[in-house]
């Protein structure tokens, strides 16, 4: 009984193990990244600013990417909480302050003047990575100690924006640890379901066997 | 026995396989920045010498405002007049190379750093530059600093990779050494424990001494020095004391007797700054210090080459 308790559980947890492979497979891809997708994001303020508590680890790389409407050049970067703050200072923006893979980011506005940042963004040294043109920019930050912000606006530091964006991570190698991982699950579910067919088959009536009659033991003669 | 065997196959497999890098927890470490790495000093000095080198050459005014402030920025200037004036030759093209930056952790700005260098790849010229920005949206400027020629400096005690927190005695022990390079500078005094033989030091005490208005209607020279105010010291703890970075600011005075009718006017290439006719002057120059006050031995004043920053003729 303990045995066939045992079976089916394997079987339960290979089943989960295959599901949650198969999902982070799907959702990763060969490239390793988790993306939101591109969403389209508008507003009356100045900029897009990921919170830095959003990123509260390090060893992934963060992807972010960002193209604006029509003819207008976009700028993306990622830069110390600090410098992104006090070039932000006094000046309204939307934090977005919790990310739901893969789907939508939680916007909170941040409250200031609606108004543009002088000098455009793409002049400061601060930025550990930036980049900034009239097509699609994206932009890779290995994350490390520092706290960061992500930031997407307008290359002319002005409001309103109007973007198309897209946040990602990067993890080294979860594509193929998923499918390492729907692999384990699968095997567990093959070895679950040949241990209980064995079980039943174990279980049959075995054919009766003609038993060897006792020998007598002979008196002396 | 198979089910083991393929268990033990797909668990090293996993393993084998590489596993995703599990994204970690930030290291606890203090609030805040440094305010430059050494690869973004490194990059703010390429800017500086390729704007300097041409503002030098063409005496830009606009140029050298964007990369240099406070005391350095006032001599540059000053030092632009004087060359247009007396029709000097550009200075020859130089170049900060080995640059090391050292700074605090900010949470916020004005941030600065201080930046040792080598000038032209030559290790017999170390220059230590103070740089500062306003705001995130300023650019960073060099406030004070200088070339020392050879200089021996210590290491610069870091706490994750920012400066440690100079103490107040720390402090008071900068303070103490810049008084004592000050009054040598005023009045010619070595100070005892202390080591003031760096060249640029007695320049100024030999032109104080010799070059000054050497005429029995003028008084003696007055001297009085002190810490520039447009530039803060700089106060850095080493491994073995303290390194200290400040811009004195010595002013010479000499006044006509007042048994002395009339008016005095300047000759020679400082006439530039101060032309009009008067019966005082004042000769304010700058000099760049760094002072290195170890826990044991003799301290040591370095100092950059001093420059003008201004000279006035007033009635009084």
């Amino acid at each position: 009984m303990m045995r066939r308790v045992a079976r089916v559980l394997l079987l339960v947890i290979g089943s989960i193990v295959t599901l949650a492979g198969l999902a982070t497979a799907l959702l990763t891809g060969p490239d390793d990244t988790v993306t939101t997708g591109e969403r389209e994001l508008t507003s009356e303020t100045v900029a897009f600013v990921s919170s830095a508590s959003m990123f509260d680890f390090m060893g992934p790389s963060l992807h972010v990417a960002a193209s604006a409407d029509g003819e207008r050049e976009v700028f993306v970067g990622v830069a110390h909480e600090v410098d992104v703050t006090a070039y932000l200072g006094g000046i309204a923006y939307d934090q977005i302050s919790r990310l739901r893979f893969p789907a939508s980011y939680e916007l909170e506005r941040i409250d200031g003047a609606v108004t543009g940042v002088e000098p455009e963004p793409a002049s400061r040294d601060w930025w550990y990575v930036q980049s900034a043109g009239s097509d699609r920019q994206e932009v890779v930050y290995p994350l490390g100690a520092d706290p960061v912000n992500a930031v997407v606006m307008g290359a002319d530091g002005d409001p309103p924006l109007a973007v198309s964006m897209e946040l990602g991570l990067q993890i080294d190698n979860l594509f193929v640890t998923a499918l390492l991982v729907l692999a384990v699950g699968l095997g567990l579910i093959l070895v679950a379901i040949f241990a209980l067919r064995r079980r039943r088959g174990a279980r049959r009536p075995r054919p009766a066997q003609a038993t060897e009659p006792a020998r007598q033991t002979e008196g002396p003669r | 026995m198979r089910i083991r065997v393929l268990a033990v196959a797909l668990s090293g497999s996993l393993l084998a396989g590489g596993c995703a890098a599990v994204p970690q927890a930030r290291p606890e470490l203090p609030d805040g920045k440094v305010a430059a790495t050494n690869e973004q000093a490194t990059r703010f000095f390429n800017r500086y010498d390729e704007t300097n080198n041409t503002a030098n050459a063409e005496r830009d005014v606009q140029a050298i405002t964007t990369i240099e402030a406070g005391p350095a920025l006032e001599a540059s200037l000053t030092g632009y007049e004087l060359a247009t004036a007396n029709n000097a030759e550009p200075p020859e093209a130089y170049f900060h190379t080995d640059v090391s930056a050292y700074s605090p952790r900010f949470t916020e700005y004005p941030m600065w750093f201080v930046a040792t260098a080598q000038i032209n790849n030559d290790p017999n010229r170390t220059a230590v530059l103070a740089v500062m920005r306003e705001s995130a949206s300023a650019e960073w400027v060099v406030e004070q600093g200088g070339t020392l020629g050879e200089a021996d400096l210590p290491d610069i005690r870091l706490e994750d990779g920012a400066i440690a927190e100079a103490t107040g005695e720390q402090q008071g022990r900068v303070a103490a050494l810049l008084e004592d390079a000050y009054s040598y500078l005023a009045g010619g005094d070595a100070p005892a424990g202390a080591d003031v033989g760096a060249e640029s030091l007695s320049s100024y005490r030999d032109w104080a001494e010799n070059s000054t208005i050497q005429l029995e209607e003028v008084t003696a020279p007055e001297i009085t020095c002190s810490t520039d105010s447009q530039a803060e010291v700089r106060v850095l703890p080493t491994t073995d004391g303290v390194l200290g970075v400040a811009t004195g600011r010595c002013v010479l005075s000499q006044t006509l007797r007042d048994d002395v009718p009339g008016e005095m006017t300047l000759g020679g290439e400082l006439s530039a700054l101060a032309p009009e006719p008067g019966r005082s002057v004042e000769f304010v120059s700058s000099h760049p210090l760094v002072v290195h006050a170890p826990d044991d031995g003799e301290a040591v004043v370095y100092a950059g080459g001093w420059r003008w920053a201004d000279v006035t003729i007033s009635a009084a």
